[in-house]
């Protein structure tokens, strides 16, 4: 040991704005499984996409086995033995297992005629290595999902690669084909590949890795072997920083009456028995990791999805939207994590996409637009939000991150809402913005709006919440008040809690 | 300035038309005459009434094939009622309730069914021209009543009363985009359908009413199409879909959504048309005819690919 087969050297990677990757350094032992975890955000991708050759980095190393070598598109990291399994397949439905495996060297006689008979016989062995018992000339489509990920590494070792890397490969599975997967994993590591094991289930690193790196902030915080450290240990180093200032100091908030209430809402496969209920003035926040089912929660209150079953109760009468437009009539506003895909029209003008839910409802003149007060409301905005745009008919794609956020949250400001939930309304931002952005949420607050606060930043729900539930894989695992909120506890809940240590 | 660009519709398009047809003035003593222009004028009245509803189609990332085929359905049934004598208004009204069931059909299928609308147009193209050449056996029906021949081919003082009619729709439609609720809606659908629908705009019912809308087109232009040939033929104006996209490609469309204007659509008409008219006036060969088409378009579109810097954004 003690040779690295794996080494990146002083990585850096700024996208507009945000500075992903700060000099990082990772360095993976041959034949071992190595942890990778850190929240959402860290630069855990972007390092992984930096070694996938998926983006280049602004500049640093790396080698394989020794040899510096140039990543500059994901062929040349495939050439290079590097595999990644994803957690949603990047599979063809409809073609065999075989031709899934040998997509891009399929065996032939020469002349583009593929050898059916060589081509059979080499995936039958390779499934036989992953203990995938299934004909190959299966189509895809009709493996469950732990098949089609052992596919996906059979593919893999098509390429003879030597360094895999799984980006969350179990949250699909279930824990039968957990343990499945961990028999592969020890397998490979015993046939000598290099593992890199991305996770949120700290569990799960401790089950398998041999190392474990924590990443935050685009660095890396600490490397340690599985055996010098502990959950507590990891969970502090994922969030460990201080809480900045960026927070409105605030004082005892008088909280309002209850505005809404949400009573065992289910949609499956998303969450089950979702429980809570939400004052006026209060910002109530709902932490989890990626996947918990948090987003999903606030659709389905919003009639963006169809519930199961459940209730939503605002102002004390079950209301059923079966369309986001009803939810807005009612006074509730979602703003969507997603901000290009779910939140602005980018091509179009800054003002329309201020006025986008409100122009049905208040500047609708019989069946005209009043073009005239749009405008001076967009205006209004604009200036109160402080929004950098040279004039209001700016398009939206020529805004900074953070004024296009702003520019949704003006959306959203002048439909008037009684509930406004926002969904990691900080994503991607730089912090002069995010900082505005608690200040308006703050303020809102102050004004009596009832806030539901989605993040998975646990340093925004401590300086913003007055009560965080928290969600995992679908379930309300834990409310905690304002007064116990550590950003330990928070964590711990949300990486499973005692439901995985008992 | 501002509004010299709103008429012109910000298109290149525009000036490319108008350099064009200060050339023909030019080049061609024929082009000039009240005739010419009077039928010029004629020409492009079916093509760009079909370019408003399209219009509204593309701008919500759709496309409606069947025009031509509910045109000429709604042509066929009309003319049927009108020769058995049938009063015309009844007539008239019949052959929008077949535009509108089209594009309600397609509208439905589209939005509520997610099926996709080149498909469902391409199956109601088929199916409105099958069912036209049902309507008579393939036979044409001739002979309508006054009224209708004026509106297809009549004119009031020097200009040509489908001309007209042509100008106020066409106000209505820059009206209706650019004006109205149901404007803005279509632009916001089409350049973010999933924005559209968190901001409580009800997507599936403005991508209905688009294609319903395109149908009520149709209709009309089923009637200046009858009284322009005083006939209605169950096999006339084939392939006329594909002159309508172009049409409206040219004019600054993008078949993606959210981008579009009805003014564009016009001179995207008009330089279709003028082009038809400068090939028959230089006596170049029919069979150049649609190639020459097809240069244009490209080279139109990659002019405005050029100054839109997509490329250069790669």
């Amino acid at each position: 040991m003690g040779e690295y087969f794996l080494e990146m050297r002083n990585i850096t990677k700024t996208f507009p704005g945000v500075k992903a990757l700060k000099g990082v350094t990772f360095a993976v032992q041959k034949g071992a499984i190595h942890g990778l975890v850190g929240e959402n955000g860290a630069g855990k991708s972007t390092l992984m996409n930096v070694l996938g050759g998926v983006i280049q980095p602004d500049s640093g190393e790396i080698y394989i086995n020794g040899q510096r070598v140039f990543i500059t598109n994901p062929h040349e990291a495939q050439r290079l033995g590097i595999a990644f399994i994803h957690q949603e397949t990047s599979l063809f439905n409809f073609l065999s297992i075989a031709r899934n495996i040998f997509i891009s060297n399929l065996p032939s006689h020469g002349r583009g005629r593929i050898d059916f008979k060589t081509l059979y016989e080499r995936s039958a062995a390779l499934l036989k290595r992953v203990g995938l018992d299934k004909d190959p000339q299966a189509l895809v489509k009709d493996l469950t999902v732990a098949e089609k990920q052992m596919v996906e590494i059979a593919k893999a070792l098509s390429f003879e690669s030597r360094i895999f890397v799984l980006d969350e490969p179990t949250s699909p599975l279930t824990d039968r084909e957990i343990e499945n997967l961990f028999r592969i994993i020890r397998e490979l590591k015993n046939q000598g590949e290099t593992i890199i094991y991305i996770s949120h289930r700290l569990n799960e690193i401790f089950e398998i890795c041999d190392s474990v790196t924590v990443m935050r902030d685009g660095e890396i915080v600490d490397t340690t072997p599985i055996t010098e450290t502990n959950k507590f240990d990891l969970v502090r180093k994922m969030v460990g920083r201080e809480l900045s200032m960026m927070f409105l100091q605030r004082d005892h908030r008088e909280l309002g009456k209850v505005v809404l209430e949400v009573r065992e809402l289910t949609k499956k496969p998303y969450f089950r028995d979702i429980h809570f209920s939400l004052r006026e003035g209060e910002i109530l926040g709902l932490f989890g990791l990626v996947g918990a089912g948090r987003s999903e929660v606030a659709r389905t209150i919003v009639g963006d999805y169809r519930r199961d079953s459940g209730k939503v109760i605002l102002d004390g009468n079950e209301v059923f939207f079966s369309h986001p437009k009803e939810a807005i009539a009612r006074g509730i506003g979602f703003l969507t994590e997603d901000r290009r895909g779910e939140g602005l029209a980018v091509e179009m003008e800054v003002y329309k996409n201020i006025t986008m839910a409100i122009f049905w409802y208040q500047l609708r003149r019989g069946v005209n637009l009043d073009l005239g007060r749009e405008k001076e409301v967009a205006e209004e905005y604009v200036k109160e939000l402080r929004i950098v745009t040279p004039t209001i008919f700016q398009q939206a794609k020529n805004l900074s991150g953070g004024n296009q956020q702003k520019v949704v949250v003006a959306k959203w400001l002048c439909a008037q809402p009684r509930v406004l939930i926002v969904d990691e309304p900080t994503r991607g931002i730089d912090v002069g913005a995010k900082s505005e952005i608690y200040h308006i949420v703050a303020n809102l607050a102050q004004e009596g709006m009832g806030i539901i606060f989605i993040s998975s930043e646990i340093e925004e729900i401590l300086g913003m919440c007055d009560r965080v539930l928290v969600m995992y894989e679908g379930e309300l695992i834990a409310e905690v008040p304002r007064q116990e909120m550590t950003q330990e506890k928070i964590m711990y809940y949300a990486t499973g809690g005692e439901r995985v240590h008992a | 300035m501002i509004r010299v660009k709103s008429i012109i519709g910000e298109q290149f398009i525009f000036f490319f038309m108008l350099a064009f047809f200060i050339f023909m003035v030019f080049a061609s003593p024929q082009f000039r005459s009240h005739y010419n222009l009077f039928n010029l004028w004629l020409d492009v009245v079916i093509t760009s009434i079909l370019g408003i509803g399209m219009t509204m189609v593309i701008i919500t990332a759709g496309i409606d094939l069947s025009v031509a085929s509910s045109l000429v359905l709604s042509a066929m049934i009309g003319a049927i009622l009108m020769s058995q004598k049938v009063n015309t208004l009844f007539s008239f009204l019949v052959m929008l309730a077949v535009g509108l069931g089209f594009g309600l059909f397609n509208g439905i299928m589209i939005s509520r069914l997610k099926m996709v609308p080149f498909i469902v147009t391409l199956g109601t193209l088929s199916l409105g021209r099958g069912l036209a050449m049902l309507s008579t056996h393939a036979r044409s029906v001739y002979g309508f009543p006054d009224i209708v021949v004026r509106l297809g081919s009549g004119e009031i003082g020097y200009f040509p009363v489908a001309g007209i009619i042509l100008v106020i729709l066409y106000f209505f439609a820059w009206y209706l985009l650019n004006r109205t609720v149901f404007g803005r809606s279509i632009y916001l659908v089409g350049s973010n359908p999933r924005a559209a629908r968190l901001s409580g705009i009800d997507v599936d019912r403005m991508k209905t009413l688009v294609y319903v809308l395109s149908g009520l087109c149709a209709a009309f232009a089923a009637l200046i199409q009858m009284g322009r040939l005083n006939a209605a033929k169950p096999n006339m104006l084939y392939g006329l879909e594909l002159d309508v996209i172009s049409a409206v490609v040219l004019g600054g469309a993008s078949l993606f959504g959210g981008k579009g204007n009805i003014l564009g659509t016009l001179w995207g008409a008009l330089l279709i048309v003028l082009i038809r008219n400068a090939m028959v006036l230089f006596g170049v060969s029919v069979y150049y005819h649609q190639v020459v088409k097809g240069l244009v378009i490209f080279a139109a579109v990659f002019i405005d690919i050029l100054r839109s810097g997509v490329l250069r954004r790669r």
